[in-house]
């Protein structure tokens, strides 16, 4: 029998700002623990809040072996390996004074502009460790900065009408303080956005926002395995652009993590799924990549308690050597902020409404343009109107994985 | 039971939790987990700022209380704020799952349970990939504040939830079904119920059509019209998205008419269910919140402080995911109410129109969007062939004046495996629904 501990430390100081001001301040200091035992082909889990009595809850794992859920695995032997993430450039009591002179800052220009500022700015530090009998001690810690500022015009319907978020370890007062504003200001200037029926805009989409959905879900492993999934018997082709190379990132600058809780190293674009434009392979956990004789990449995860399972929720696409100036190439382009709502059919087509986005220039938001939708499909978007992945982001929003792309909009 | 602050308000929620989930994926067992987790949710007012902690020991709630203490800064008329006078007093002990809860049925009979829905895909090859889950979630939820409430009530959901991808020739097709119920003892309607789903679902994939992009006239089922009215227009009546924009305020005047006469959207706690909240997550009793009442702007949902900013009185909508939350005004269930027309009536006139029968996922801004996933024609007053659509759209304030018949009867649902979203705080168990609801035109894509 052997014995498998993951523990996780979340850490977080909120900062929550309503109506322009600091309402709130919130502490949370949580630890998880999830103890799995391994017997026989079999794995029996049991999870606590709290790293107290661990030995009690080995016991209660060891009691769940009788559910009789198999794990015909071999656990990761032999691994030590230690992430951390860079530290925050400040501590906290600075980052906090820097929040609220930020917003007595932002009081008067965004009043003057109209717009009230709502949202949280959030300190956080995650400590995540996987041991085992076999000598696996895996250790990640992670520090960063969440700001999610969400920007409400005055007299306006919605319940926002644009955002500004930024996630990293640097806290830059002024860069966040220009950010809002210019976002702002562009907001104000309603631009004219003419376009006749089928034609094609050149869009900067954040990559969480829905274009890479249909991967997650097509390249599930246990979908492939089954004959289930859509690019069953496609992989080995050319399906996508030269540019294209997706894989799970294991870099805590684009929210990847080194290993999974299988204890399985996340190798990142060295296991990419699309390498340049070719489709690898899709994702699996241990018991995926045995069960179909499928490559194992890592990607067990899932919540403390429970059974590691199969996931892919931080996708990113390889950057390019581009600036977004050289992407967008002097044509009309578009910068989206939200496209809330929209999906893909199973057949790969691809809609949505775009709630906010800006006219956009590759260095500054030029002006706000009225509501449209997209459309595309999953081998046009990322076939022959994929544009590439800059390789930076675009400052003024705090976002730095983005993608370029055209499509049909109306 | 806890020693509070002297000139601070001080509140504390505990939950007490416990939870099944259950998975068979393509035959095999891949997740069997029941757990009972307890938390604490502690929060400190001193009239300017609000401090929150929260705890996983509750022996260490007094600790937080008191730490907290130390930071707020005193304030004798703390009693006085506008804000703290909105917290209600309620003295409520009413527990309705704890004996006969999901915690009392063994592992064993749930197991069984979920298995028993199995054997019906043995009759469909089209079927290629499957997983069958149970979920059960029991909540019991304590509340005590400074100002004398103690509440205590809980509330049970569970059911399976069935996630199935469908071939036909070269084409997929992912579907699901699930069902909130009452009893894992009577089963056999469910397992006819879903059957019927995955009948659905190979039609739809042998016979849908590509839908011809345009306006149509849409009649919406409950499940679709729930999450139009929830995205659409519940959001927009959470009130501190209101809080510093005078302007709003003025135009959004209760008493303005924002859509057509026959419409009516509730929005109502008391409702057993996922959004079930007979007390808000402030100690506040919930309210049936007419949000639109025959077409005119009713209601605003609030918690304590936007209650105090708006004047208004509190609703009982101060809600958070869980202890690691604090509350903000969130819907509980949210429902369009019924007209007076069978759904044969409702499309009965309808020449040329689509019947959204299930949508995936819902959004509403300015403009709000539907994701069908299961989509008809409507063809001379009848049901007609199956229809492929990416999106229903249109403008909340156009669509809500373009709403030109509602059935007879409202049938309410939540999602046992999701929730609803509002910034940091997803998933909130929420409940939705409506009647069927005919719509003049929306663009469906």
């Amino acid at each position: 029998m052997k014995k498998e501990l993951l523990k996780i430390n979340n850490k977080e100081v909120a900062i929550q700002i309503v109506n322009s001001e600091v309402k709130s301040i919130r502490n949370k200091d949580i630890t998880t623990v999830g103890a799995r035992v391994y017997d026989k082909g079999l794995i029996g889990v049991a999870g606590q809040y709290g790293d107290k009595n661990i030995e009690a809850l080995y016991k209660k794992a060891e009691d769940n072996l009788k559910l009789n859920i198999k794990y015909p695995c071999e656990i990761t032997k032999d691994v030590q390996v230690d992430f951390k993430s860079k530290p925050i450039n400040k501590n906290k009591s600075e980052i906090m004074k820097e929040i609220e002179e930020l917003f007595k800052e932002l009081n008067s220009p965004l009043n003057d502009l109209g717009f009230v500022a709502s949202g949280d700015i959030k300190i956080l530090n995650e400590d995540r460790s996987l041991t085992n009998d076999e000598n696996l001690n895996f250790y990640m810690s992670k520090q960063s900065i969440e700001i999610g500022i969400l920007l409400k015009e005055k007299g306006s319907p919605d319940i926002f009408d644009t955002a500004y978020v930024f996630e990293g370890e640097k806290f830059n007062k002024d860069e966040a303080r220009n950010g809002i504003i210019n976002m702002c200001k562009a907001h104000k200037n309603k631009v004219e956005f003419q376009v006749s029926k089928g034609e094609k805009i050149r869009c900067i989409i954040p990559q969480n926002e829905g274009t890479q959905r249909f991967f997650e879900k097509e390249l599930n492993g246990e979908k492939i395995g089954r004959g289930a999934s859509f690019f069953s018997n496609k992989f080995g082709k050319k399906l996508f652009d030269d540019k294209v190379t997706l894989y799970c990132s294991n870099l805590f600058e684009e929210h990847g993590v080194p290993f999974d809780m299988e204890g399985t190293l996340n190798k990142g674009e060295e296991n990419a799924f699309i390498t340049n434009g070719v489709l690898n392979n899709g994702y699996t956990d241990k018991k995926t990549a045995y069960k179909y004789n499928l490559k194992a990449t890592g990607n067990a995860f899932g919540k403390f308690n429970e059974v590691p399972s199969l996931e892919a929720d931080n996708l990113a696409l390889k950057k390019g050597d581009k600036t977004l100036v050289e992407l967008i190439d002097g044509k009309p382009a578009i910068f989206i902020i939200m496209a809330s709502g929209g999906d893909f059919t199973s057949d790969g087509v691809f809609g949505a409404p775009v709630q906010c986005a800006y006219l956009f220039d590759g260095e500054k938001l030029i002006g706000k343009i009225p509501e449209i939708s997209i459309r595309s499909n999953i081998y046009d978007m990322f076939g022959k109107d994929f544009v590439g992945v800059p390789k930076e982001g675009f400052k003024g929003f705090g976002i730095d994985m983005l993608a370029v792309m055209d499509m049909e909009i109306s | 039971m806890f020693n509070f602050p002297k000139d601070l308000y001080c509140d504390v929620r505990i939950e007490r939790t416990f939870k099944t989930n259950i998975t068979y994926e393509n035959g095999i067992l891949t997740q069997n987990k029941e757990g009972s987790y307890c938390g604490g949710f502690v929060r400190i007012y001193d009239g300017d700022k609000w401090y929150y902690s929260s705890v996983t020991d509750d022996k260490k709630i007094q600790d937080k209380i008191d730490e907290l203490s130390s930071i707020a800064i005193k304030n004798k008329y703390i009693y006085k704020n506008p804000s703290v006078e909105k917290f209600q007093v309620n003295i409520y002990d009413e527990l309705k799952f704890k004996e006969n809860g999901t915690k009392n049925i063994s592992n064993k009979d749930k197991v069984e349970y979920i298995k028993s829905f199995i054997p019906v895909f043995n009759g469909y090859p089209e079927v290629v990939s499957w997983n069958v889950n149970y979920i059960d979630r029991y909540v019991l939820k304590e509340f005590y504040s400074s100002k004398g409430t103690r509440i205590k009530y809980d509330n049970n959901v569970f059911g399976p939830v069935i996630n199935f991808t469908l071939k036909d020739r070269k084409e997929f097709f992912n579907h699901r079904w699930q069902k909130q119920v009452n009893s894992l003892k009577e089963n056999e309607g469910d397992k006819k119920e879903f059957s019927l789903a995955v009948e659905e679902g190979i039609n739809f994939i042998k016979n849908g059509r590509l839908v011809e992009p345009g306006e149509y006239t849409v009649v919406l089922a409950p499940v679709a019209a729930g999450i139009f009215a929830h995205e659409s227009f519940g959001h927009k009546s959470e009130a501190d998205f209101m809080i510093g924009d005078e302007g709003m305020r003025a135009e959004w005047q209760i008493g303005k008419k924002v859509g057509s006469n026959i419409l009516s959207i509730v929005d109502w706690g008391d409702i057993q269910g996922g959004g079930y909240t007979p007390f808000d997550d402030e100690g506040n009793r919930c309210t049936k919140t007419y949000l639109i009442k025959e077409g005119k702007l009713s209601g605003r949902l609030h918690d304590a402080e936007t209650a105090a900013i708006f004047e208004d009185k509190a609703t009982g909508n101060g809600r958070a995911i869980n202890f690691e939350f604090e509350p903000i005004p969130r819907m509980t269930n949210t429902y369009i109410e019924s007209g007076d027309k069978t759904f044969d009536e409702l499309i009965s006139d309808i020449k040329d129109g689509i019947y959204i029968k299930d949508i995936r996922r819902g959004s509403g801004m300015s403009t709000f969007t539907l994701a069908p996933t299961i989509c008809y024609r409507i063809r001379n007053g009848k049901i007609a062939e199956p229809l492929k659509v990416a999106i229903a759209t249109g403008t909340v304030f156009e669509t809500l004046n373009l709403i030109d018949g509602l059935s007879n009867k409202v049938d309410i649902v939540s999602f046992l495996h999701s929730g609803c979203g509002k910034m940091e705080q997803f998933p909130l168990p929420v409940g939705f629904g409506g009647p069927y609801v005919r719509v003049k035109k929306l663009s469906i894509r």
